[in-house]
């Protein structure tokens, strides 16, 4: 059984007819529960089950490679821990969220620049597709427009 | 009384080793490839196959993904691989990959038994150097490729990736304008490849284990060879360049000391063959 996940609509002060690319960018994607692959879709509504990369309001797809389950101690995977010093030079922890952009300038022109977003989001964990819950979290999602 | 005197080093003209296509090579070369991944695998110490598995995963895990240093660090890493290949026999190098013309995991990495031997290039032991053992570890790589529907298979030299604006993958990393951009792309294709493959290959835990991610990871350093040969000025910014990188073995290596393949001592070609010059 495929979930959805629809983030709030996005009113966008954004003429999109007059600008070049636009980017849809999840921010501080958490990559601290498995590989998994996301698709997106834009005002698509109630989707189907089976909504694939054949979808007229299918805008891309993503897969992020990452660390499966925790084989440490205790901490050992907890990448909010920051440096230990104000000498501390090491590089931040392997599993610090990312920012993952997408250019969907072809399926907002495809769907009419509209003057607000829907995204919808199916998340599915590497080795386990029906798995879909809790996949793919971020802290927020940005459009950005580009003369 | 010793006297010890400093002589000049002899010089010697280096010769560049050829990373061959796995489907393009003879059986004999596959074969030879095999003995030096078991010889490895032989080893129970930091000449060995685990120990090198175990940076990118556990129990190191110094690998870096998703940044400016995924693609050099990645070089770097097969670099000191494949030296550790070559002290078991120095004639061998890791292959490549082509999962942008072929469709599925190469034979030579698929076949279970070989001359009724086990394949150890279609599954490897797991057994992570300098740390106990947990019982929730796999004990050997596997594969489950297409288990994940939503990664797109190969060949996926026409696939087209999210804003590649149609272009198929090949292309679309190939223009890539800057470095920034290449590697993104890079990493994008890079990342569905291993999740495609499933089993081992979809968690950075356990990826380099299996010993298909030398040649997919030779894949991916190949596009930025190739990619190098038609942007030859595009390269990382200045302190990417000289930022160090993480390695469990000496040498120690900048991002500049793996801009240039050469210097690591070795090429890609499709096929290589040579025969003996006249004197």
């Amino acid at each position: 059984m495929q979930t959805w996940t629809t983030a709030k609509p996005l009113a966008t002060p954004i003429d999109f007819g007059g600008v070049s690319r636009i980017d849809l960018e999840f921010v501080d994607v958490h990559r601290d529960a498995g590989s998994f692959t996301a698709f997106v879709f834009i005002n698509a509504g109630r989707l189907p089950a089976d909504a694939g990369r054949d979808h007229d309001r299918f805008a891309g797809s993503f897969t992020i490679f990452t660390r499966g389950e925790c084989w440490g101690g205790e901490g050992h995977c907890d990448w909010e821990r920051g440096p230990v010093s104000d000498f501390d030079r090491r590089p931040q922890h392997h599993l610090t969220p990312i920012n993952v952009s997408m250019d969907v300038t072809e399926t907002i022109r495809r769907i009419g620049n509209p003057k607000r977003l829907e995204v919808t989001v199916h998340a599915s964990r590497a080795g386990d597709p029906e798995a879909s819950k809790g996949v793919l979290r971020f802290e927020r999602l940005a459009v950005l427009s580009y003369v | 009384m010793t006297l010890q005197v400093a002589t000049r080093p002899r010089r010697r003209r280096a010769t560049l080793k050829v990373r061959q296509n796995i489907s393009e090579m003879s059986a004999a070369e596959v074969n030879r490839l095999r003995k030096a991944i078991e010889g490895m695998l032989s080893r129970p110490d930091n000449r060995g196959y685990q120990f090198f598995a175990g940076w990118h995963g556990v129990p190191l895990a110094i690998c870096q993904h998703h940044n400016r240093y995924f693609l050099p660090w990645h070089r770097g890493y097969l670099y000191h691989f494949e030296l550790g290949l070559q002290e078991v026999d120095p004639e061998v190098t890791v292959p490549w990959w082509n999962w942008l013309d072929e469709p599925d995991i190469p034979e030579a990495f698929r076949v279970k038994r070989v001359r009724k031997r086990k394949n150890i290039l279609a599954s490897a032991p797991i057994e992570p150097l300098g740390i106990p053992r947990s019982p929730r570890w796999p004990k050997a790589t596997h594969r489950e490729p297409g288990r994940n529907p939503f990664a797109l298979a190969p060949p996926l030299r026409e696939a087209v990736f999210p804003g590649s604006g149609g272009k198929g993958a090949y292309s679309w990393i190939m223009a890539a304008n800057s470095y920034t951009e290449f590697w993104d792309r890079c990493a994008r294709v890079h990342d569905n490849v291993h999740v495609w493959v499933g089993g081992e290959m979809m968690d950075q835990n356990w990826a380099a284990f299996d010993p298909l991610f030398w040649a997919h990871h030779a894949m991916v350093d190949r596009l930025w060879r190739i990619w190098q040969h038609e942007k030859p000025g595009a390269l990382p910014d200045h302190d990417t360049m000289i930022s160090p990188m993480t390695f469990a073995r000496e040498p120690s290596l900048l991002v500049r000391d793996v801009i240039h393949v050469e210097a690591l001592g070795y090429e890609y070609a499709g096929q290589a063959a040579s025969v003996p010059g006249a004197h």
